[in-house]
């Protein structure tokens, strides 16, 4: 048993067929769960003049229940005195706390009871597993831990495995490059960007991370671990041989990860959660493989907060008989998130759609809604410069700048640049504003 | 036999298991023995999980829905 190569075999390797079976079992059970215990279902669900008892087969629940969307959890956390929204346990049943990045201009608030955190962290597991990670083995996390939940799944998954936990909070990017050349641990955990920077940072200190003997790098929170050319500076830079990809979705507490064969993307744990794609217009099933379309998922871990037929708007490619030699059965998404349905930069692994940047500008008094933004990624990150005009001719832009730069970092959880102009300063356009500058796209 | 269906009698020890694992609980002796073996049935509960276990989706489910007051198992 011990040599087997999957975590738990006869659900990772079932066929089509079985697995779907259980996954309407499943969201049956959850939907009749949440209509009795969470009073956002409730309303939706009557809203919808559906009953539990109404889905029956696959058609029902594509085409008869309503989506869930952000927006309608935030509404619900507004109208609760606990503070979360859609919550069908009580308050105190929570053992942890999160929120969203607040990349959309608000921070969802997300709950898990003790259960829920071990349950999640059971799916780092199978990919752990078959990348021959084995209890006693060692992890050593790049992170300062806050209250996004990306980084705390991983360190539960850690503990679910039993691996040796190295914490390099706190540290600088030299310290941590000397704590894991001294530590040695197999696997580092980071963002791929700031992974590729400390092999940079050891290099302008004279020390080589290949020394470390990492076996695997990996983590999340933003493209380039299922991006070939990354893999490979990675690989290079870190003297690794394997990278491991993990797509998640914090508030449903799923992530999506990749199998040691590595097909280009990553495999959804079916155990945890259940996704199929659908028109991000039309929102009508997409069920061949192969076709693009919006990730909806429906998640296994959360039932304090269940997130039903809940829309990521992240765009992805499904294979459901994934065929690249690991005999996992489970959906494969080539490419991982191929795109979002709405524009976003991804700034020191915060993800921050430049809509919610524009909606945050007009918050502080003494500015006008005359204003661009710079995108670049002049190293290894991208960074944004917002730019804005002053109302008044005499307006102090030092006190200004501050406000806002604080404004940004309360809302989105991340300091961007900021710079104040006089009024008149900006182009003005006749018809559509051009307001936002991406000179990534242009290679610069 | 490859698939989920092998693990139903695994399924059902695993549910014998816990039966007696909760008589347990409920006459434990010390808050903190009461306390363990609440984890222990959480861990438990993950191992029937991974057996296709549908008849409850977390454990504490039909004590809650029975009366719906704030459960410490959960915390």
């Amino acid at each position: 048993m011990a040599d087997d190569r999957y975590w738990n075999r006869p659900t990772q390797t079932a066929p089509r067929e079985v697995l779907d079976a259980v996954h309407l079992e499943r969201i049956q059970h959850l939907i009749a769960w949440s209509y009795r215990n969470s009073p956002l279902y409730r309303r939706l669900y009557d809203a919808a003049d559906i009953k539990p008892e109404d889905i029956k087969t696959w058609d029902d629940f594509h085409h008869r229940l309503p989506f869930t969307d952000k927006p309608d959890f935030l509404a619900d956390q507004d109208r609760q005195p606990s503070g979360y929204g859609g919550l069908a346990l009580p308050a105190d049943a929570i053992q942890m706390h999160f929120h969203t990045t607040g990349t959309t201009g608000r921070f969802l608030n997300e709950g898990f009871t003790q259960y829920e955190m071990q349950k999640s962290a059971t799916q780092y597991c199978y990919s752990y597993w078959d990348h021959g990670i084995r209890p006693g083995d060692s992890v050593y996390f790049c992170f300062n831990f806050g209250m996004w939940i990306g980084l705390w799944s991983i360190y539960w998954g850690a503990r679910n495995m039993n691996l040796r936990i190295l914490a390099g909070g706190g540290a600088a990017s030299t310290e941590r490059v000397r704590q894991i050349l001294a530590l040695r641990p197999k696997i580092v955990v980071g963002t791929p960007t700031y992974l590729l920077h400390l092999v940079e940072v050891a290099r302008q200190e004279g020390l080589d991370l290949r020394d470390a003997g990492v076996q695997m790098v990996m983590g999340g929170g933003e493209p380039g671990f299922s991006v070939p050319i990354t893999r490979e500076s990675l690989m290079k830079g870190w003297g690794a041989t394997q990278v491991l990809d993990a797509y998640g979705i914090g508030e449903t507490m799923h992530v999506a990860q990749g199998c040691l064969e590595w097909g280009g993307g990553v495999h959804t744990i079916e155990d945890v959660v259940h996704s199929f794609t659908a028109d991000p217009e039309t929102g009508a099933p997409m069920l061949e493989s192969g076709q693009i379309g919006e990730n909806i998922v429906t998640s296994y871990t959360h039932f304090s907060q269940p997130f039903i037929k809940y829309r990521t708007h992240d765009l992805v490619q499904r294979d459901l008989h994934p065929d690249h030699g690991c005999g996992w059965t489970w959906a494969h998404l080539p490419g991982v998130v191929l795109g979002r349905s709405d524009f976003m930069v991804t700034i020191r692994g915060t993800n921050v759609y430049p809509t919610a940047v524009e909606n945050l500008v007009g918050g502080v008094a003494g500015l006008t809604n005359h204003y661009e933004l710079h995108i670049t990624r002049p190293g290894a990150f991208d960074e944004m410069l917002v730019k804005v005009e002053a109302a008044a001719l005499n307006a102090d832009h030092g006190a200004l700048s501050t406000q806002l730069d604080e404004h940004f970092r309360r809302n989105l959880g991340v300091r961007l640049g900021v710079e104040i102009l006089k009024p008149d300063t900006l182009p003005r356009y006749e018809l559509k504003t051009k307001r936002i500058f991406d000179a990534r796209r242009d290679g610069k | 036999m490859s698939h989920i269906a092998e693990l139903e009698a695994t399924r059902q020890s695993l549910l014998a298991l816990r039966a007696g694992l909760h008589r347990q609980r409920d006459e434990a002796p010390t808050p903190g023995i009461a306390h363990a073996l609440r984890l222990a049935d959480a861990y438990l509960f993950m191992a029937l999980g991974y057996c296709g276990h549908n008849d409850q989706l977390f454990p504490e489910e039909g004590h809650v829905e029975v009366d719906r007051t704030p459960f410490p198992n959960l915390r």
